[in-house]
């Protein structure tokens, strides 16, 4: 049924998210970028975007050539984490010119907006078609039960209705399952108002996906979201019922005090 | 049996005991201790300990921990705070097993002089001992003669519910209503600080006790968490267990950091921690105690089909919204069984289809009986609620129901629901209504009382109201269709 990569992490994927994690801190980050965060949760086999960081305009051209059009174009960076809200993201791509102007544009008005941030460049990355629903998935530490993991239906549903469910690390098979079922948004991802039906179950991988991640990376990282979570039919989105479109990760500065 | 319950045997069960601390003013509180552990009958050698030295209410006062003439299962501590940490070193010399520090003064001051002091404290626990406190009042446990302070009245019955608190004051309140909810404890702790013992100790003791089948908590804010999280999950798949948070709005959040120093957690995290390891959710001392009854009374439950039987429009009515709230939407009667009840219900006015309404509180007990064998002899409920049926003929007379029918010769009418019970093996559970006389008679509260007592001494659970009973219903069903079922 899912396509989605196998669950959780083996010792290797636990390696390569720590090398991520590790660059950053001695980079002095207080946050990963989007890229980097990105890194983390496939390391952890939750499907991510198919993305390149382009550095310069001369990478452009040959970074296009590995993706289709529509693109997206973000800028990549730990110290800027609200990218949209900043202007700093171009939707739907369609030719190489306007991939040209957008790269132009994010990369001027970042240094003038942020000229203190960190940037490691423009992301480029593919447009996920297909889905049926936004999610959002999130992990946050709490004081004294350890990382808790979050689900909810994206936009005004987790913004305004707030309607989320929450368990606390390690997550069971069952608590995942449950926790999509007792969202309000269910509906949106089971076929309302005659939409296809997400795969479920795509879903309760990443949720245990990133319970493991939370556990086994818990001293490094304070809070997660992943939002959006694109949640559709596996066979509408290229075999993933799922995809991580952005996703933010902030460092837990404690973990350098021990 | 684990470790933890032998470790905390010698408290619950002690052999022997001293309490340290006994003042020559007999109203203080290691005197009152020891009066009352005598007077409820702690039958073990008990051991007053105060360095004045004499005789205190017949027994032999010692003068130090050190000159006991042996060492005992458990010491009672009610020495100044300056001193506790020093009494329990003696108690640790003296190879003491268990100890209950009713001692204030520590962390819940939030001064710096008490942090320290419970740091001094901490540096004694070394596993040779266990210790319950300081700052709390104590444990209950009446199968082994040991009582809270003060709690010389509390029953001398024991039960199968255990109830650990990290408030005094509710552990005793607690202790006290137990019996008018129809259960009696197993053992009830007050662990105030927990410096040692915590409570993560307590409910894994609770989960492997014996005598204990239904757990219930009040806690504002574990000492750890992840240990509470990871013994909740275990000991919750095996009892019920019932848990009351405190401190769950910013400002019961602040009254918690100042009461036991302890640091309150969201109320989003616990509700979905207790969620996803099925512990119970309450959200009052009423609650809790509905729910341990519940428990107790009908461990099994898990069949939602509830039958309600109750008098008057409006009342049958709110009675249908509380079963729907509560997550248990009442099964219409099939038309054969409305058939038969209908014989015995008023041609008009009344309703059969559940919730079902005998009109007037007052039925005939043949009336009584035969709609409430048609309900369940119809195999299409599993548990009957009766609710503002006026159940006795002496509450009939009281509430001036008895001119308006004829019970004089049917001295069998409060056996019925009982009855009912036996024969058919369908739940029934009683509404006794409060407030019942304008007057605020006595006579009608204890009429009220001896039947309350008269149901649950039979096995039947009581609660008095239907919106209660149909909440604490559904927290029943709601673990044993989870898969808890015990």
């Amino acid at each position: 049924m899912s396509a989605t990569a196998p669950r959780g992490a083996d010792a290797a994927g636990r390696d390569q998210a720590m090398a991520v994690i590790e660059a950053a801190f001695a980079r002095g980050q207080k946050a990963l970028s989007e890229h980097q965060a990105k890194q983390v949760l496939a390391a952890y086999g939750i499907p991510v975007t198919e993305e390149i960081v382009v550095r310069d305009a001369g990478e452009l051209a040959g970074a296009l050539g590995h993706l289709e059009f529509p693109v997206v174009l973000k800028t990549d960076s730990p110290d800027i984490l609200h990218k949209t809200e900043a202007g700093l993201v171009a939707l739907g791509v369609r030719t190489a010119g306007e991939a040209e102007a957008a790269f132009e544009r994010i990369s001027r008005d970042a240094r003038e907006r942020f000229p203190e941030a960190l940037i490691n460049g423009v992301l480029l990355q593919e447009m996920v078609t297909g889905a049926v629903a936004e999610c959002i998935v999130g992990m946050k530490k709490d004081p004294q039960f350890g990382p808790t993991i979050l689900f909810g239906l994206g936009g005004i549903f987790v913004e305004v209705f707030e309607d989320v469910a929450l368990r606390v690390a390690p997550l069971s098979p069952a608590d995942a399952e449950e926790m999509i079922r007792e969202t309000k948004g269910l509906k949106l991802l089971t076929g309302a108002r005659g939409r296809p039906t997400a795969d479920l179950e795509a879903i309760e991988d990443v949720l245990l996906s990133m319970s493991r991640l939370a556990l086994d990376l818990e001293p490094y990282l304070a809070e997660i979201d992943v939002n959006p979570l694109m949640a559709g039919p596996a066979e509408a989105m290229g075999g993933w019922g799922v995809k991580a479109v952005d996703a933010l990760m902030l460092l837990d500065s404690r973990a350098l005090e021990g | 049996m684990t470790d933890i319950y032998e470790q905390l045997q010698p408290i619950f069960a002690p052999r022997s005991a001293a309490v340290v601390g006994v003042s020559q003013d007999t109203w203080k509180p290691g005197s009152s201790m020891l009066r009352a552990l005598l007077r409820f009958g702690f039958e073990g050698p008990l051991y007053p300990v105060s360095s004045r030295g004499g005789t205190m209410m017949g027994l032999q006062v010692y003068p130090s921990v050190e000159s006991l003439p042996e060492a005992v299962d458990v010491a009672f501590l009610f020495v100044p705070t300056q001193s506790l940490v020093d009494v329990v070193r003696q108690c640790k010399a003296k190879g003491v097993r268990g100890i209950v520090a009713f001692t204030g003064g520590f962390s819940e001051t939030g001064t710096p002089e008490g942090r320290a002091l419970e740091e001094e404290l901490k540096r004694e626990f070394d596993g040779s001992f266990r210790m319950i406190g300081p700052n709390c009042l104590g444990v209950y446990s009446p199968g082994g003669g040991v009582t809270q302070h003060p709690g010389e009245a509390y029953s001398r019955r024991t039960g199968d519910v255990a109830f650990i608190a990290q408030s005094g004051g509710l552990s005793e309140d607690f202790s006290r209503a137990a019996p008018n909810f129809g259960f009696y404890c197993s053992k009830v702790v007050s662990y105030g600080n927990a410096c040692d013992v915590n409570e993560a100790d307590l409910l894994e003791y609770a989960g492997v006790d014996p005598a204990t089948n239904v757990i219930g908590m009040y806690i504002e804010g574990p000492r750890d968490g992840r240990r509470f999280a990871d013994v909740l999950r275990d000991v919750a798949s095996r009892k019920p267990v019932v848990v009351w948070k405190g401190g769950v709005t910013p400002l019961g959040a602040a009254a918690a950091s100042s009461h036991t120093g302890s640091l309150a957690g969201s109320v989003e995290v616990w509700s979905a921690l207790l969620k996803q390891v099925g512990a119970i959710q309450v959200g009052s001392f009423e609650e809790s105690l509905d729910a341990l009854a519940a428990f107790h009374f009908l461990p099994g439950l898990s069949d939602t089909r509830i039958g309600y039987v109750g008098a008057g429009g409006g009342n049958t009515v709110v009675a249908g919204d509380a079963s729907y709230r509560a997550g248990l939407p009442l099964p219409r009667m099939s038309a054969e069984t409305q058939q038969k009840m209908a014989v015995f219900l008023p041609p008009v006015g009344a309703s059969t289809a559940n919730p079902v309404d005998v009109l007037a509180p007052m039925p005939s007990a043949p009336e009584l009986k035969g709609i409430l064998e048609a309900m369940a002899g119809s195999g299409e409920v599993s548990t009957i609620i009766v609710d503002r049926i006026v159940l006795s003929k002496e509450l009939r007379r009281l509430m001036h129901y008895a001119d308006q029918t004829p019970v004089e010769d049917e001295p069998w009418l409060s056996e019925i629901p009982i009855d009912i019970h036996r024969s058919t093996g369908v739940n029934v559970v009683v509404v006794l209504r409060e407030y019942l006389d304008p007057n605020g008679d006595f006579s009608v509260e204890a009429e009220r009382l001896r039947l309350r007592e008269y149901y649950q001494s039979n096995g039947l659970a009581v609660f008095p109201t239907a919106e209660r009973a149909f909440r604490a219903l559904g927290h029943v069903i709601a673990r044993n269709r989870k898969g808890g079922a015990s």
